[in-house]
């Protein structure tokens, strides 16, 4: 996969299950901007990832990840891009 | 790597505390918000949903139990984190396969209750927090004095039993609801004994309790006034023979507060219920009149096939 290609998968998977607009999902969109964010959405969304893109996160990063230049990151490392 | 985040979570936690004032609180907040950021929110959620009356009590129970040890709040918070985190994975397996992953009551003891450091450090902490930061939890808290302590009251019961005691919570509030009342409390687990132990001192109600380390038997001479079992039945392999010998140790006429987990795949659970006629027809036919019930989710769902986890909560009488 390529960046671009994971970055279009993310913005999906994050407004499916953050129940948003896939214009909201932006660079600084984080658990602060999206007030309904909360730590079940969190989860699903993690785990929505990790089925899409068929990894699994550790826990350290689960907790932390909390906006999408953090989730991007994390999930480049993990697909080791 | 993480630093913007901690300095969010440490404003969001400032404007909490400028609402909810109390050291224990705080503690807790620090906690999440430097250790767990994505749990951070779930203080002023809990707040929103059951306002002063939450957060106040919530302090005084930290209060007793820790006495503002910020290293004691910080090692309960970090169970409290995994436990969540782990039963939140464990509800999407759930989700696809309907199954709990325990195969049997002996996988879950070997897996859970012998290991004192997972149960001193990790369950029993969490189970304690949990009373009160999973709201389903808290909501049964609430419905127990109204719907079972009252009843306890109106009979002037004297004596109960407190079967699987886990930390103890349910036993001290049973405790501190009726000042007349003493308790006899039965489990396995040597770390649930010691926990309870010292929850009992610390709310000063021991001396009312004795704690008998087997399963439930009978103990007095013409059974109980009262027992209860609090989310015990989902720990068993058979809860139907369980109950029928839990009735021939109570007694008749003995009032009871049952609760057992639906749909909730904690790594020791082993007997799934899907809902609460499932309990009420082995209530039934074990020997126990339901006189009320009460359903509790935990959340509610996003879609008609996700699962949630449930308790379900039974006022009994045991029959004569």
């Amino acid at each position: 996969l390529k960046e671009a290609e994971i970055r279009t998968k993310l913005v999906d998977v994050m407004a499916t299950i953050l129940d948003v607009a896939p214009a909201m999902i932006t660079e600084d969109c984080s658990m602060d901007t999206i007030g309904h964010w909360d730590s079940l959405k969190h989860m699903k969304l993690v785990i929505a990832l990790e089925q899409e893109f068929g990894i699994e996160f550790d826990d350290a990063d689960v907790v932390e990840m909390l906006n999408f230049r953090l989730i991007e990151l994390t999930l480049q490392r993990a697909l080791k891009i | 790597m993480m630093g913007g985040h901690i300095k969010m979570g440490r404003q969001e936690v400032g404007r909490f505390l400028e609402q909810y004032q109390g050291p224990n609180l705080r503690l807790v907040a620090l906690a999440l918000a430097n250790n767990y950021p994505m749990f951070r929110k779930t203080l002023r959620m809990r707040f929103e949903e059951f306002g002063m009356m939450w957060s106040q009590r919530f302090e005084h129970e930290l209060q007793v139990y820790f006495g503002e040890d910020g290293s004691a709040i910080g090692r309960a918070i970090d169970g409290y984190c995994r436990f969540s985190l782990e039963a939140m994975r464990l509800q999407a397996t759930f989700n696809e396969t309907l199954k709990y992953t325990a195969e049997s009551h002996k996988d879950a003891v070997e897996e859970t209750y012998s290991n004192d450091g997972y149960m001193v450090g990790t369950y029993l902490p969490a189970l304690l927090l949990s009373h009160f930061l999973w709201p389903h939890h808290f909501r049964q808290l609430n419905w127990a004095p109204e719907h079972f302590f009252s009843r306890l009251r109106n009979v002037e019961a004297q004596t109960f039993y407190d079967i699987g005691i886990g930390t103890g919570f349910y036993s001290k509030e049973a405790l501190i609801a009726l000042p007349e009342i003493r308790g006899w409390g039965f489990d396995i687990s040597a770390a649930s004994i010691e926990h309870t132990s010292q929850l009992l001192a610390r709310w000063d109600v021991a001396d009312r309790y004795e704690i008998l380390a087997h399963e439930v038997r009978p103990i007095l001479d013409g059974g109980v006034d009262a027992f209860i079992s609090v989310e015990l039945l989902e720990h068993l392999d058979d809860p139907l023979s369980f109950l029928m010998a839990l009735r021939e140790s109570v007694g008749p006429n003995a009032l009871g507060l049952i609760s057992a987990a639906i749909d909730a795949p904690n790594r020791d659970h082993v007997y799934l219920y899907r809902d609460m006629d499932g309990i009420s027809q082995q209530l039934a036919t074990a020997g126990f009149q339901v006189l009320d019930s009460e359903l509790f989710s935990a959340y509610e769902k996003s879609n008609a096939d996700e699962t949630v986890p449930q308790s379900g909560c039974f006022v009994v009488c045991s029959a004569r």
